[in-house]
Order: structure tokens, then sequence, then C-alpha cells
């Protein structure tokens, strides 16, 4: 409950002010927000998930299920913080969770009488209980009382960022396994990272007091770890967790760059997600304190036997001002007494079994601790003021506010399992162990069970070699450090551990609240609860009680749990077997992992060639994919988008207008059997196609739906230019070279994407003609030189290379005008000026699709994959000479179905009604259920050509109902609406505007 | 950080200027404009010949993704019998004459002149930066002078190599022009915390 | 994962789209039972539980579809040819 008068990896020449609840405190350099609150006495650290007990701090980890608090305040604020691993800075400021109004006096408390509501089950019971139950009552009081704390509702301030990194060998955890197996690989020459989630690398290094050598462990690891940051090929990580183990040597993690400081440094971000590919893995990160459940185990004040030390020795704190330990193993009877020897008073030592080791006891004798076997069974005070012990010799009370507890040590084992694997029980060190290992992953030191010091720098070490000369380097093995095992300065963590020394002892058989799970107020009564019902399996007894969920993810928690539902069924360890354990193994922030890509920069934006000319027009923008494309562009006075779309609309129709087309996909190909693939894509033939046209194509999926379409055109005997929609141009090329690669690779064709390389401008209207003749070198455009579906090339502006093809997805006389897209602003800026004269309007994305739904041209709304070529009224295009990717599905019976909807064109009764996408179309007096519902409208616009709305869509049977009236039914936006059904042209339904 | 291009469309390439911590030029990057561009593909069955025409004219074109250094020309191998092929101080058409004449009935050439951004990216922290994105191993050992690599950097799909004979490292980026803006603003935001110079482009 | 690339060398499989089986031929449209073949090849797979081999085209770098074989109970990439050159 205060600082030691010495010791400690802290700076005590630096004070640093933080808060905690509004109350200021001090603490040091080095310190934990966890140690510092322990050196300030603070003991009640918050209220619990569901029944608002207090509680106080259980570890010194990341494990920590207890101490979680709201870091930070505005903007930053960030709940759920474990105080064990937040660094101190300078005015941190931190809060309790779940309180109200405070954590020492809080009034939801009263819960615990409501913890008949709240036991195993809770999330399930209450919605079988009787109608309107949940939601008025049991959702209410539940969502009131249970939780966590609170996220904040701000834009966060800060940056996030991805980085990759590569290795020989990635070393998991920087204690006295992984140390040596760092250095192990580094000497022998590997490319080595070694990462660990603490600040300080050292591991249980930093926190006992073993001698190694001639040193104190601490100067050991910072020995190694110097030799280390001198290697060229060697990276330590520090504060960096690695959350995940992937297929293929994969591991994420977890950098926490910024969350010791007030705020990232700048240009710095708060965090970074790291991609660490390693030929070989050793996994080095330890074991954990177990603890033992028995009656009053949360109250404040109880903690792990090794925190405890570990706040003595690393920290210089006394976490209490009297303590006892209760202990079920020999390590944790060594680590009490480290911790007397760093200045805790330690009172008594409650052991469950007969005898400890005797090195230990006499140890203990020599400082006046004493040794009592027996069972903790009760706690008392608000934080920790006595416990009651069962003795062979009746019961004992003992005044103490800290009781160190440890029941045996656990793994931490969650990374050998995340491709699978399952844990193994290990009778002798009565604890699960990593089963078979991920491919090129080896695993050292206490995490296999090699729980003593000697053994698991030895082990480490052995490990390391042997992954380095996995990778290819080789070195001798070097000499092992001298571990004093007699001595009082070198402890019982030497001591090997025997199989007498780990005794299986899970809880305390006595009378009270006896927590199993304190992050998710889990109680052994809930254990009895699950088992009682039926959810005995363990991964039913998981989502039945909400054991080893949240932050923690039962880490400490779930194998005491496991084990008291095994004595319940009678089944042994092995066969009950363990939870999975699934990534990320810590919480992981989604910003951190969405790195740079989010806001502006979710995804990329892809401007068209002519962005900044149309910007300087000051059109308005939409994103059609990944694409920016001009929208329309307003005018001053113009009241909204529909005036300025229907100008241009009309004069374009009336005039020319021009639009940006370089977003559809552009392929070339090239070869001999050009014509022969474009057949097989395509349902109609392209190998018939003259040199010097273009040709409308249809190609489909192979089972039978529509793929894409786009015009084609042949530039030269065996180079042909396809254009694909913008929507799927990466989805053809994907296609196009399937059928080389796989289906056909006899095909003698080269692809190549230029869908960049072209900047494409569609020029539309009567005048269309007469500005191309302005810009083209000379080149005859008239109609017999150029005539419909021509596709030449040319040169324009006085040199620049070009393509030209007529034709236009507006319906008009129509010119797609290709050059360099570097010369795309040039080419259009030319057409403006030689257009001039005739009013030439650029148009955008939304006068494009009023023209084509004017046309009756189909776009990625008809084309919808659900769609056939017959649906679109193209069937007949369809070649009956030749075989074509999707033609044999396509004659499925359910795709030949004559009553399957066909495009239509609609027109509302009413001029004034508003037609939408999406309403489905019924019979006249049709009941609207869906046994009658005989198609769907799929476009739908203001048309200004003819002055009232028009529609594309489905209906049954439609090319034979033109004339007819049907209803056009929206339900979800409330309209219904009576349309004709008509051919899909509406204007020139022959073709004549664009042939003339 | 986060407003470091708070001020720029996304929809356009970062402008020239100093970037990030104001005190170090960690990371350089220089644009290109003008160079000539184009992918040379070997025909079906026919890679041998195309390498032993490029032989013929002094140019060890190598089917790999390496840089293939020749007369006045780069090849960077960025699929089996494929390359895209840069020259500097070239104008496009003549680029195109050229290889289409080497090449012969043994491959297709295509302009990409105007179709990809090359950026030159260097300085003592380039390779810290780069990795921010670039999932491709650039330990020397691993990318040493003259290897190269198509992947996905940023969500960009792009080609990139390392230049040779350059004392620092040094790496040639050709970005599809579209994503120009998506790729710069990344690198600009990556290479921030050791300061980043885009220099004015040059031509040719 | 993992997929050696034949050409680009060792990559994420974030750079791939997965397909399918590799092993399923497009039938010969002309057969009398094209309708029945079609409809095996689109639609009906196995499900093996191991070594699988499977079209995965690496679309962020050479653009060349691949067959790789994979085991399906691990995840073990257990080798990559390009299709056309696999045997397979």
């Amino acid at each position: 409950m205060s600082r030691l008068p010495s010791g400690g990896l802290i700076d005590r020449t630096q004070s640093l002010a933080f808060s905690f609840d509004g109350r200021s405190y001090a603490g040091h350099s080095g310190d934990t927000l966890a140690s510092a609150l322990l050196a300030n006495g603070v003991r009640l650290v918050g209220r619990s998930f569901k029944y608002h007990r207090p509680r106080g701090i259980v570890t010194a980890g990341a494990h920590e299920p207890n101490a979680l608090v709201e870091m930070r305040t505005g903007a930053r604020r960030e709940p759920n913080t474990r105080a064990t691993t937040q660094e101190l800075y300078a005015s941190l400021e931190a809060a309790s969770q779940n309180r109200w109004p405070s954590p020492a006096f809080d009034l939801m408390s009263a819960n615990r009488g409501a913890g008949r509501f709240l036991g195993a089950g809770f999330y399930y019971k209450p919605s079988m209980g009787p109608a309107g139950g949940w939601e008025r009552l049991y959702e209410p009081l539940i969502r009131h009382a249970a939780g966590l704390g609170r996220a904040s509702a701000l834009h966060d301030p800060d940056a996030y960022e991805t980085a990759f990194a590569h290795c020989d060998v990635l070393v998991i955890g920087a204690g006295p396994a992984g140390l040596m197996a760092a250095r192990a690989a580094g000497r022998a020459g590997a490319r080595v990272i070694l990462a660990d989630g603490d600040l300080r690398l050292g591991g249980s290094l930093l926190s006992r007091r073993a001698v190694i050598g001639d040193a104190p462990a601490g100067a050991f690891a910072a020995g190694i770890l110097a030799e280390l940051a001198a290697m060229p090929d060697v990276r330590l990580m520090p504060r960096t967790t690695i959350f995940g183990a992937y297929d293929g040597g994969t591991y994420g993690a977890l950098e926490r760059v910024a969350d010791h400081l007030p705020a990232p440094l700048p240009f710095t971000p708060r965090q970074r997600a790291w991609t660490i590919n390693a030929r070989r893995t050793v996994l080095a990160t330890g074991a954990l304190d177990r603890p033992i459940v028995f009656p009053g185990n949360d109250r404040p004040g109880v903690m792990s036997a090794v925190a405890l030390t570990a706040y003595a020795v690393r920290y210089g704190v006394a976490a209490g001002a009297t303590a006892a330990v209760f202990s079920a193993h020999d390590d944790a009877v060594a680590a009490a007494l480290e911790a007397a020897e760093a200045g805790v008073r330690i009172a008594a030592i409650v052991d469950v079994r007969a005898a400890v080791h005797p090195v230990l006891a006499g140890r203990a004798k020599a400082a006046g601790i004493r040794l009592i076997q027996g069972e903790v069974i009760g706690t008392r005070g608000k934080t920790l003021s006595a416990i009651t012990v069962r003795t062979p010799s009746g019961i004992e009370t003992l005044a103490v506010d800290t009781l160190g507890v440890s029941g045996g040590l656990t793994p931490d084992l969650g990374l050998a399992c995340h491709l699978g694997g399952r844990p193994v029980y290990d009778a002798a060190r009565a604890t699960f162990l990593p089963g078979p290992l991920p491919p090129g992953m080896n695993a050292a030191g206490a995490v296999v069970g090699r729980f003593g010091l000697a053994e698991s720098l030895a082990d480490g070490q052995a490990a390391g070699l042997a992954a380095a000369a996995d990778a290819g380097f080789s070195a001798p093995p070097p000499a092992l450090p001298r571990i004093d095992e007699a001595g009082f300065a070198a402890p019982s963590r030497s001591a090997p551990h025997s199989a007498e020394s780990a005794t299986a002892f899970w809880h305390v058989a006595a009378k009270g609240t006896a927590f199993v799970d304190q992050q998710n107020d889990v109680t052994a009564k809930d254990i009895a609860i699950a088992h009682a019902e039926g959810f005995r399996a363990v991964e039913l007894m998981k989502r039945y009680t909400t054991l080893g969920m949240a932050t923690d993810q039962g880490k400490t928690s779930s194998l005491a749990g496991l084990a008291m539902m095994a004595e319940l069924t009678g089944l042994s360890l092995p066969e009950t077997g363990t939870t999975t354990f699934r990534p990320p193994a810590v919480p992981v922030a989604i910003g951190a992992l969405a790195g740079h890509h989010r806001g502006a920069d979710f995804r990329p934006v892809r401007p068209t060639p002519t962005h900044g000319w149309a910007k300087a027009q000051g059109a308005v923008f939409v994103e059609t994919g990944l694409w920016l494309r001009a929208q329309y562009f307003p005018r001053p006075g113009e009241s909204g988008w529909r005036q300025s779309v229907d100008r241009e609309v009309n004069a374009t129709r009336a005039g020319v207008g021009l639009v940006d087309a370089s977003t559809f996909g552009k392929i070339d190909l090239q070869g001999p059997d050009v014509g022969t693939l474009l057949d097989r894509v395509y349902i109609n033939t392209f190998s018939t196609l003259p040199v010097g046209k273009a040709r409308y194509g249809v190609m489909l999926r192979e089972d039978g739906f529509v793929l894409d379409d786009g015009t084609t055109g042949r530039l030269a005997d065996a180079r042909y230019i396809m254009t694909t929609t913008t929507a799927n141009a990466a989805k053809v090329y994907q296609h196009l070279a399937f059928c080389l690669d796989v289906l056909w690779p006899e095909l003698d064709v080269t692809l190549a994407s230029v869908t960049e390389q072209w900047a494409q401008i569609s020029i539309s209207g009567p005048h269309a003609r007469a500005v191309l003749a302005q810009v083209v070198d000379g080149q005859d455009v008239s109609d017999a030189a150029l005539p419909f579906m021509g596709a030449i090339e040319a040169t324009v502006l006085g040199g620049i290379g070009a393509r030209i093809f007529r034709l236009s997805f507006a319906g008009e006389l129509g010119y797609e005008i290709a050059v360099p897209a570097d010369a795309g602003t040039v080419l259009v800026e030319a057409l403006m000026a030689a257009g001039r004269d005739f009013g030439i309007t650029p148009y955008g994305t939304e006068a494009l699709g009023v023209m084509r739904i004017e046309k009756g041209h189909v776009s990625g709304n008809e084309l919808n994959g659900q769609t056939t070529a017959a649906d679109l009224g193209l069937g007949r295009m369809a070649s009956k000479r030749k075989d074509h990717i999707g033609r044999v599905m396509s004659e499925r019976p359910a795709l030949a179905d004559p009553d399957r909807p066909m495009l239509v064109g609609v027109k509302p009764v009413d001029p004034a009604a508003v037609l939408r996408a999406g309403a489905h179309f019924l019979k006249i007096g049709a009941p609207a259920a869906t046994a009658h519902d005989e198609g769907y409208l799929t476009s739908a616009c203001h048309s200004p050509t003819l002055g009232h709305a028009i529609g594309l869509g489905f209906l049954k049977h439609g090319a034979k109902r033109h004339g007819e009236r049907v209803r056009a039914f929206d339900p979800v936006r409330g309209a219904d609406i009576e349309v004709e059904v008509c051919a899909p042209a509406f204007i020139d339904p022959q073709g004549e505007r664009q042939r003339g | 950080m986060a407003d470091l291009l708070a001020h720029l469309s996304p929809a356009e390439p970062v402008p020239a200027g100093h970037y990030g911590r104001p005190d170090e030029t960690g990371v350089t990057v220089r644009r290109h404009d003008g160079m000539a561009l184009a992918t040379l593909i070997a025909r079906r069955g026919a890679g041998d010949q195309l390498l032993a025409a490029a032989a013929a004219e002094g140019w060890a074109l190598t089917d790999a993704p390496r840089l293939s250094p020749g007369p006045g020309l780069d090849g960077v191998g960025i699929a089996p019998g494929r390359w895209l092929v840069s020259a500097e101080r070239t104008a496009p058409e003549d680029l195109i004459a050229r290889l289409a004449a080497l090449a012969g009935p043994a491959g297709t050439v295509c302009d990409q002149s105007a179709g990809l951004m090359i950026l030159d990216i260097g300085g003592a922290q380039a390779a810290e930066a780069l990795a921010k994105g670039v999932g491709i191993d650039l330990h020397p050992r691993a990318f040493p002078p003259g290897a190269a690599a198509s992947t996905s950097v940023a969500q960009v799909a792009l080609t990139f190599w390392r230049m040779q004979g350059e004392d620092a490292p040094c790496y040639r980026f050709a970005v599809p022009r579209s994503f120009a803006p998506a790729f710069t603003r990344w690198l600009a935001v990556s290479a921030a915390a050791f300061g980043v110079r885009f220099c004015d482009s040059i031509r040719g | 994962m993992l997929i050696p690339c034949p050409y680009c060398g060792v990559r994420d499989a974030r750079e791939f789209t997965y397909l399918g089986d590799a092993t399923v031929r497009r039938p010969d449209p002309a057969a009398p039972d094209a309708a029945e073949a079609f409809h095996a090849y689109v639609n009906l797979r196995d499900n093996p539980a191991g070594p699988h081999s499977e079209h995965w085209y690496h679309g962020a770098g050479c653009r060349r579809w691949l067959v790789v074989t994979r085991d399906t109970r691990t995840h073990a990439v257990l080798g990559a040819a390009f299709a056309g050159e696999a045997g397979a």
C-alpha cells in the first residue's frame, strides 16, 4: 500500500502527477497505472460487470480481469484499458468504470440482490419468458446494470498505421526463454524479431529476484538486450503484442506506439498493426499465475501471488501493509519469499499441501514467515482486512490487507492453438500444455511447462538455435549461464519442479460466493447451474455462463471453470477439454487494422483523366465504384440537379454534348486467334467483324447469366480493342485470362489492360460530326468514310494518336474519341472550343443515365447477375452456329422459360407521377402478394425529352404486353402507380439518329 | 497526423512540397513525366524467340521479375513472357516502333506511357516507409538492386523495382494513373515521420 | 496464408482470387449429354478433406491463373503451378 524505500525499475528522480477519478496522485517513470495506484494506496479501482461488486487490481499484466479503466477524456476517451499495462505518463487521466456515482459508493451494487436474473444463462432465459418481458423488463435492467466502460462517440483524432516485417526467426515473448532464443538465433546470423507486449523487455526476469551467473536477473536481461540491440539484423519490438498466428508463418502484432504518451508525437501513429512473416517462430510467452476459487476471492486486496511479488520487485511497491500468500505450489511460495526480501511484510504462507519444498520451508522460517497448511475459506472488509483460514487444527483468522493467491501456473499458449491445435493435459504439471504446434513454430520455457529458471534458459537457447538452423543459420551452442541453486538469493525458481510440487488445486469447498471469472462475474454456483441445466460441454458452458469472454478471454479464469465442470461431470480434465483459442489474443482496435484506410482514404479514389477540367467547370462529382465522375455541371441560377440534368440532356439531343467515358474498361487483344476467342466469350460473332468496325457484344457466365456487355472494335487483322462496363473491367480481364490460361491455352492471343492509358471522350448530338471534324488532322469523318459502328485509328490536334469509334450510348449521332490519358484535358478543351458555336454542353453521369434509359439501353441495373440475354431482349443476338461460354446452361428450362420477366419500358398513366426503381409490377386489381408478382422496375428517371417519367424493368411476357397497364407497386416507399407498358426504346426506336 | 492531407483533395496526387517532420528528409519522391512506357508480351510459344531477338540487340532480357537494362531502355518482368519496358527521353511512338520491330511476330506491344505514373522513391528511410504498405521483403538480401515485384500496395496493384547503381536504395514505382492520388497520399502519410519531400516532377 | 506463385514468389493469399476445384474440365458442348455434363461442371463439387487442387488468380501480381494444391484440413499449401502447365 506504499512505495518501498528502494528497489524497482522505476526512476525515483522523476515524479509524474496523474489523476484517477478526479483525485490527484503521483507516481514515477517506469510505473504502470496499476503500480502507481497501489503505491498511492488505491485498492478499489472499479465495479464489476454485472453485480457492481467492488474490485481491485489482480495481476500485473495483460491478462488482468478487473482493473479496466477509462483512459483519457474527450475524443481520446477509451474504455476497458488495463491499468496493469497502461504506462504512467505525466498528467495521465483515468477513471473507474461501471460505477455510479463512485466505486466506493455504488448504488447499483443492489444488483447483488438481482443476481437471480443475472446468473448463468442470463442472456437467454429472459427471452423465453412472457411476451414483452424482454423489452420492457429484462433488457433495460441488464443494460443499465451490466457493461464495462463508455466509448467516446467522437471522431478519433489520432492516426493508425499498418506495417510489414519479415524475419528468419520470430521470438514471441522476451522473458528468460525468449531472450535466450533471440540471442542464440541472432548470434547464428539469422534475421530475428523479438516482440513483447511489455514496455520493457525481460519478462519475469524483471519481476523476480534470481541471480544468473554473477548478476541479478534484471542485469542479465539488460546484457542480452544490449547484445541484441547491436546486431544489425535483430529488431527488438517492445510494446508489441503478437495477437494472432495465421497460416504460413504469418503473425499479427499490435504495437502501442503512443499509448504511453498524452498524445502521439507529431507525424507518428497512436498504434501500428504489424503483419510479420516469419520462417520460424519460437513461442516463449511464459505462464500465468492461476487463481484459486474460494469464498470472497474477489475482494480488493486479493491478487495474484506472482503479481504481489512483481509489484514489489519491479515497481518497488508494497501492495499492502501486511500480506499473506495462499498457495498450492512451490513457485508461489518462492515468490512470497522474494516479495518479503524486497520489503513486503508477509505474515503467513497458507499452502494447501501437506509440505512445501524443504529449502523453501527453511527460508520461510528464517524470514520469520509462518507456514500454515490450510485453505482460505473467507475474506472480510470493504477492501480486504482479514482472511479466514481452515487448518487441520481449526479455523483461524489472520488480519492482513493483502492476499497473494496462486493455485498453479497456466502456460500462456493461445498462439499455439490459433491454427486449430488443441492443448494437451499434463497431469504432472497439473495444467494444459501446447499440443502439436503449427508448422514452423517451436516453443520454449514456461509455455511448455519448463517453469524453472535454469531449464527455461536452456530450453530457450536450444529453441533459438534450432529455429535458426531450420532457417539455414547454424552455430554451436554457447555455454549456459550458471545458476546458484542453493543460495537464498537464487531461489526456488531454479529448484526443479517435481511432480509432487504441483498439486492440482482449483477451488476451496466452503460456503459463500466464490468467483471463477471476475471479469464476467461468473461464480462457482453458475458453473453448477450450467451443469444442472445441461450446458456441460465446455463451449456450451462458456456461452451459457459467459465464462472466459470479453477482454481477458479467460486467460486466468477458464481453467478453473473447466476443472470445476469436470468435477461435476465426473470426466477427467483431458476428456473435458478446453474452449477454442482464436485471434486476437488481446483486444485490438479496428482502427489499427484499418491503418491509413479510413475517412477520405478508406479506399482509393480514382479520378478520370479530365477530373481537373471538370472540377474547374464546377462539376458535382459522384463515386461510381472507385471512380469519381462528374455527375452534372450546375450553372448559376439552376434550382437543383434536375434542372441541370434536364438542360444537359436537351442540349445534347438538340445540339451536341460531351462526357468523359474513360472509366470503361479497355482491353487490348492481339494475335491470330483473337476472333476465335471473342466468338467463344461473346454470344454473337466477332471473327467476321471487318477491320475498322466495332460491334456491340454480350458475354455470359458459364451458368448462362449475363456477365457483361460492351463494344469491341477491330483495329487490325490481329488486333481488337474491347470495352467493358466500368464496374466489370477487372472481372472481364480475369475472365479472359481464365479462358486463355485454363480453358484454351492453345489460343494465340495476348491480353493487356489499357484502361489507364486512354482517355475516352464521347460527343453526342446532331452536331457531333461537325465538332469532330474540327479536331481530327484531316481525317475524313463523313458518314461514308466513318459509318455507324466505325472504329478507326487517326491523329487529332496536330499529331496526337487517337482512336475514334462511331457509337453513342445516348442514342444520338455520336463518337468516342480516345487519346492517351495525358492528352485527355487537351482534347476536351479542344472539343469545347470546336463546339462553342453549337452550344456544346458537358454532361455527367446523370444525363448519361437519363439518355440511355430514353434509348432503352441496358446498364448495371439490368445487368445485375440475375438476367439472361433473352431477359434483356438480346437473345436473338446469339449466334446459333457456334458455341460460347454460357450457351449450354442458358438453355436450361428455367432460363429459357417464356414466363421469365423480360425487358420493357414503362411510363406512368399520370404524367406527373414519379417512378422509382425497385417497384414491383402487379396486374391491375391483383392482390399485392408475392404470388402475383410479375416483375420489377430496374431503372427510372424523368425524361426531359418526353416531359414525364419513364422506366425500364422486367415484366412477365413483357414483349407481348406493350400497351397494357400494370401497377408499379412500391410498399417500402408508399407508392402505387399505374403505368403503361411499352417498348424499351422511348426515343428513336429505329436508331435513325445514330446512323444519321 | 491524420490531418496531414486534410486540405488536399483525395482525387488528386499529392503536390510537390515537404511533408511531415520538418527538420528531416528521410524520404525523397521524384515523379517522371513523359517517360515512354510499354508492355511487351511474348506470343504463345514464342518466348525464347523474343528473348533471342532482344539479345541480338544487346538487351539481356530475362523472363523473371527482375530489371533487365538494355541499350536505351529498361525491361522489368511483370509476368511470364511479359515485361514493362521504359525508356527515358524517348517519344512513346518511337519506343513502340522499336519494340514492335524487335519483337516481330514473336511478341505484341501496347503503349502504356500515359497509363502509368513513374515515381522514384529514395532516401535513408525509404524502405522503412515503404514497409508500411509493401508486403514484399525489402531487406537487401531478399530484394537486391534489380529485383522487381508486381504486388498490391495500399489497395493499389502496381509494379516496382529497386534501381541499380544507387548508393542508398532507390525504388522505382509504376503506378496506374488513376491510382496516383491514393498511392501518393498513402506514401506521404507513411513517410511523414521521417520527413518526405515530393520533388517537382522531371520530364523525360 | 501464403501462396508460392511460380513467377512472383511467395505472396499473401490476399493478392489472389479463389475460384475452386481445378480438376473439373469444361465438357464438350456438342456432346449429346452436354446439358447434364455442364450442370455437373458448373454446379457439382466434391468437398475433399485433404490435398485439393484449386484455381487461384493472382490478380494483384502477374494476373495469371494458378493451380494451387492446398490441404483443406490444415491450409498447408503443397505447391502451385501455372494453369495450363500444371499437368493436373
